[in-house]
């Protein structure tokens, strides 16, 4: 496993790359099968019976199932770490499990990509949320996962928002100060970077000269106020002086293993990872260049049935090796949330039907 | 104070709305001029233009149409005594589901016929359709002066606008889930009335497997469409969709049978160009996976996610209760009807059956004892409401018994 780690992150053409992990992947398939019963049913439920030969025959686990299931590959005694996703209140979250060994790995993998992205310095770094999350270790959800995962990244943290969410302009004001003429690094989930930390910054007067931003989290809330990637980076870079802005699609259930934005402005996956587009209905992969439902393949998960799944995303790559020199892989772009079906019927209102 | 929305639109103070309802007549069980509106109600429901591309509509319009309100008139004349006269219950609460669109239609159309004055509470996100169901019962009912034994009213979380209907109301019905009738059982009823209430239910259908090789193809194709019908009707939502599918049958015709079957399936959902919604096919696809961690299910199978079959290896303990919704059973074989029995519970409502004669699905009924399985119907019809459902004659519920010697 260390070898993929070892491996340029965004250097590895694609025929090679699918050759690796592969291997690797079907590698993990079998640990699985072994280490988790569970996960084992469902592959011989779905008919796996030989190892995948190609990447798109390795076999994926819908995201959603780590909400109905706890699905780990290690004795409970080596668990570390519960994760849970992000939910609104009321709905079911994922929980997933690791061990020293993934949170290790997860560790690893993020630095390994970010260091792509940020050079080799540990920059001085602005975390836009509030110190306020962080206060249970043992179970932590996903804003707070983003948080303690980037924070290694950076040093001299400072905490933006306050726990109502507001900005500490004086605190910020200081920050700039004390690292005027040095490049520095910011991290928050994008909507909270766009309603709670650009418009403060504007108002107070504040500004950036030499920093780059990291932003993930989604683009509901934003799509339903018609912001897109662009409008998004020319506003943040007109409000707080932020040249560079990179956005990137991850997810608690595969923790480290992340896609950021490159030059072009697509997603890329690192050396240990991948995605493949499925058609909604056949679940068969689409060719380059037509939407359908992302997979999400990763070489870090050991602790959890988690190295191949099925998201609710729908997505689209644009091109294959295309980028510049030394930025290989699948440029993608992801395109929202596969959009809810209210299934209807009587059995299934308790939820809607409001308490007397 | 307490204001609650009238259907299709005004406002009004519950406690009016309530001395309104009292003051109105009840009528005899199937009262002329009651049978003689429902009549209207349904030449104005299958003549609405609007109406006639949304199916749920139309089965209520024929459910209503006359012939059928005059065989359920004759059964419940049937059940007569000469001891006895059935009178209205009085007062209606009916709590109807808030995504079943025509429901409250049903239950509020039985009750009339039995002569009761009833207030419906509907959600407060009815669908247009619901509305303008709402509106033509209502200008039906004015155009026979009728219109004073019905309320339909609309109003968000308050106990205290529920308790006040059902401290006058002499009859409580509650169509589910369980969650709503745990949330309505929380206000106290009058100590005269009655409650009748439709739990959760699970529904299933049983198919012979001899029955089934000896159709011919267009036989197949016909019954095809009729099992299209129970399953994808309200996204398989209804608490009478079959989830469960049993072949009863040799173990080795079984797999033919089955795939014949999906075969005949999927030539309908063909024909009527159904499709999944992507959110509908994915939550099929973690349901066929949950279920494959939660009972012995030996395959998951699929050509794609408009039809997805889930093979049980080994008889289960209890009959499965799976997720998603849209096109997804369970299938398992058992040898003899019987041995269906000892996995009946409480929770089943309907079983669809093909195949099976009269004599054997009484034998069945008799030794499941009314231990679940409150209605077996045949295949294509585990939808069609009637006044019998779940185990309640509703004509007899919604009247009272009194005594005349």
């Amino acid at each position: 496993m260390t070898d993929f780690l070892q491996l340029p992150p965004y250097g590895v053409p694609q025929p090679q790359k699918d050759r690796l992990l592969a291997d690797g992947l079907a590698e993990l398939t079998r640990h699985h099968r072994a280490a988790c019963p569970a996960y084992d049913r469902v592959l011989s439920a779905l008919g796996h019976d030989r190892a995948a030969e190609r990447v798109e025959d390795i076999p994926f686990l819908p995201v959603s199932l780590f909400k109905s299931h706890r699905l780990a590959s290690v004795p409970d005694g080596e668990i570390v770490k519960i994760l849970t996703s992000s939910g609104t209140t009321g709905q079911a979250v994922s929980r997933i499990v690791l061990d020293r060994e993934t949170a290790h790995r997860q560790a690893q993998a993020l630095a390994i990509i970010m260091g792509a992205l940020l050079g080799p310095e540990r920059l001085p770094m602005v975390l836009i949320d509030s110190q306020s999350l962080l206060r249970d270790r043992a179970s932590v959800n996903a804003r707070a996962a983003g948080v303690l995962g980037m924070m290694p990244l950076g040093r001299q943290h400072f905490f933006a928002l306050d726990g109502e969410m507001r900005l500490d302009v004086e605190g910020l004001r200081g920050f700039l100060e004390k690292f005027r003429g040095q490049r520095v690094l910011l991290f928050g989930f994008t909507y909270i970077v766009w309603k709670h930390f650009a418009p403060a910054m504007a108002e107070a007067g504040l500004r950036f000269e030499d920093a780059i931003l990291v932003h993930s989290g989604g683009w509901k809330k934003l799509a339903e106020e018609a912001v897109d990637n662009d409008g998004f980076k020319r506003a943040i870079r007109e409000r707080t002086g932020i040249g560079r802005i990179h956005n990137f699609y991850g997810m608690a259930e595969q923790v480290g293993s992340v896609f950021v934005e490159g030059e072009d402005g697509l997603l890329y996956p690192p050396a240990f990872a991948d995605i493949v587009i499925r058609n909604p209905l056949t679940l068969r992969p689409v060719p380059v260049g037509e939407s359908g439902v992302v997979q999400v393949l990763s070489l870090l998960p050991r602790s959890y049935p988690g190295h191949s799944l099925l998201t609710e995303d729908l997505g689209r790559i644009v091109h294959v090796d295309g980028a510049a020199p030394g930025h290989c892989g699948k440029g993608f772009v992801i395109e929202g949330r596969v959009p809810r079906a209210e299934l209807r019927g009587c059995s299934d209102v308790a939820a809607r039907m409001e308490e007397a | 104070m307490s204001r609650v929305t009238l259907l299709p639109q005004g406002e009004a103070e519950i406690g009016a709305v309530l001395d309104r309802l009292a003051a109105a007549p009840r009528a005899r069980p199937f009262a002329p001029d009651r049978i003689e509106a429902l009549g209207l109600l349904s030449r104005t429901l299958l003549a609405d233009r609007d109406r006639r591309r949304q199916g749920e509509a139309v089965a209520l319009g024929y459910w209503l149409r006359p012939a059928n309100i005059d065989e359920m008139r004759r059964r419940f004349e049937a059940l007569a005594r000469p001891d006895c006269l059935r009178m209205p219950a009085g007062l209606a609460f009916h709590v109807p589901p808030a995504n079943v669109d025509t429901m409250g239609i049903y239950s509020w159309a039985l009750s009339f016929l039995c002569g009761n004055v009833s207030i419906l509470r509907l959600s407060q996100r009815s669908s247009p359709l619901s509305l303008r169901l709402v509106e033509i019962v209502q200008d039906t009912l004015a155009a026979r002066s009728l219109a004073d034994c019905t309320a339909f009213v609309s109003y968000g979380h308050d106990a205290e606008i529920t308790g006040a209907i059902s401290r006058c109301a002499d009859l409580r019905v509650i169509w589910g889930g369980d969650a709503s009738i745990a949330a309505v059982r929380a206000v106290p009823l009058s100590p005269h009335a009655k409650e009748v209430v439709f739990a959760d239910r699970l529904s299933l259908s049983v198919l012979s497997v001899p029955a089934w090789l000896g159709l011919d193809e267009a036989a197949r194709t016909a019954l095809g469409q009729r099992a299209f019908n129970d399953i994808y009707s309200f996204d398989q939502m209804g608490c009478s969709s079959p989830r469960l599918i049993v072949w009863c049958g040799p173990p080795d015709q079984v797999r033919t049978a089955s795939a014949g079957f999906s075969a005949a399936l999927r030539r309908e959902i063909a024909r009527r160009g159904y499709h999944a919604a992507p959110a509908t096919a994915l939550g099929k696809y973690t349901a066929a996976c949950a279920a494959a961690i939660d009972w012995p299910v030996a395959r998951i199978g699929f050509e794609d996610l408009d039809w997805v079959v889930l093979d049980l290896g080994e008889r289960p303990g209890r009959l499965p209760q799976i997720g998603g919704g849209g096109g997804i059973a369970v299938e398992m074989r058992i040898d003899r009807l019987a041995e269906l029995v000892p996995l009946l519970d409480r929770r089943v409502q309907t079983i669809a059956h093909f195949g099976f004669d009269r004599a054997s699905l009484a034998d069945f009924a008799e030794r499941a004892c009314g231990c679940g399985g409150d209605r077996l119907v045949p295949i294509g019809e585990a939808l069609n409401f009637s006044s019998l459902w779940d185990g309640y004659d509703l004509l007899q519920e919604f009247t009272r018994a009194v005594e005349l010697r």
